[in-house]
């Protein structure tokens, strides 16, 4: 199972480029996770981040990183409510080796990511075949 | 002739932080609940931003009326087959969030635009509400 580390909420000082990122500049987005047996499922709230602006990937010690650039910049004016901050996002989850991180896939839509781990091939439950 | 009457004392205080919160302009209290949103005065209009991840602009619904905006909708949470939900932080479930808009508009000219699960409302200013430069005369 999946082990989750949460970061504190950090706004953004300045990140030119997604590599330079980290928990100490960005949000931690809300995220959902889901377990459908051949996948885990991340689900990720990141408004403000424009397809092709997020790097996903999952390192040697099988930790999954995500990073995002956000588009959103602050208007013009005099602020009169500010509930929410604009900021790029960052969030890391531990992988354990039942998943396979060669095909890990990403999709982001209308401001939220969705992360799709599949488990290995040899730990996915199997449906036997009862022959009458 | 002094006369200290304790609650009369008391009575007083009270009137003066009702007072003292009462000068406190309404945009301040927020509710931080789903959608989060700013509000910004740019000489000519004001500009409403919401976060609203995960919904489509068709699921998105924006009413003015009264001097308040009103954004509502719903937010599904994902079906994944028969999953098991192993974590939820995203906000789910019907929202409504009121913001009062504290200058006149011209209501027939709001305009919206719902990018990237950012939502942007510009509210024109009616004529009376906009700055207006006076000159000087000598």
């Amino acid at each position: 199972m999946a082990e989750l580390s949460k970061r504190e909420q950090i706004p953004v000082e300045s990140a030119s480029a997604e590599q330079l990122i980290s928990p100490e500049n960005a949000f931690s987005p809300d995220v959902n996770i889901y377990d459908n047996r051949e996948a885990l499922i991340f689900s990720m709230d990141m408004p403000g981040v424009r397809k092709g602006d997020v790097t996903v990937e999952v390192d040697e010690n099988n930790v999954l990183t995500v990073r995002a650039k956000s588009s959103f910049s602050e208007p013009e004016g005099k602020v009169l409510i500010h509930e929410f901050d604009a900021g790029n996002y960052y969030r890391a989850f531990t992988l354990s080796n039942e998943f396979n991180k060669d095909t890990v896939s990403g999709k982001l839509e209308n401001g939220v990511l969705e992360v799709i781990v599949p488990r290995r091939e040899d730990v996915k439950p199997k449906k036997i075949q009862i022959n009458a | 002739m002094w006369d200290l009457d304790p609650f009369k004392e008391i009575e007083r205080m009270r009137r003066q932080m009702d007072e003292l919160f009462s000068r406190l302009p309404f945009y301040e209290r927020t509710s931080y609940q789903f959608p989060l949103v700013n509000l910004y005065d740019d000489k000519d209009d004001l500009l409403l931003t919401a976060e609203i991840p995960g919904l489509l602009k068709e699921d998105v619904n924006i009413q003015y009326n009264d001097g308040a905006l009103t954004i509502s909708g719903k937010r599904k949470a994902g079906a994944y087959g028969t999953s098991e939900l192993l974590r939820q932080e995203q906000p789910e479930g019907n929202f409504e969030k009121r913001v009062r808009i504290p200058v006149k508009i011209r209501d027939n000219e709001i305009r919206a635009k719902f990018e990237d699960g950012i939502l942007k409302v510009t509210l024109p200013k009616a004529e009376e509400a906009k700055p207006r430069q006076i000159t000087i005369e000598s």
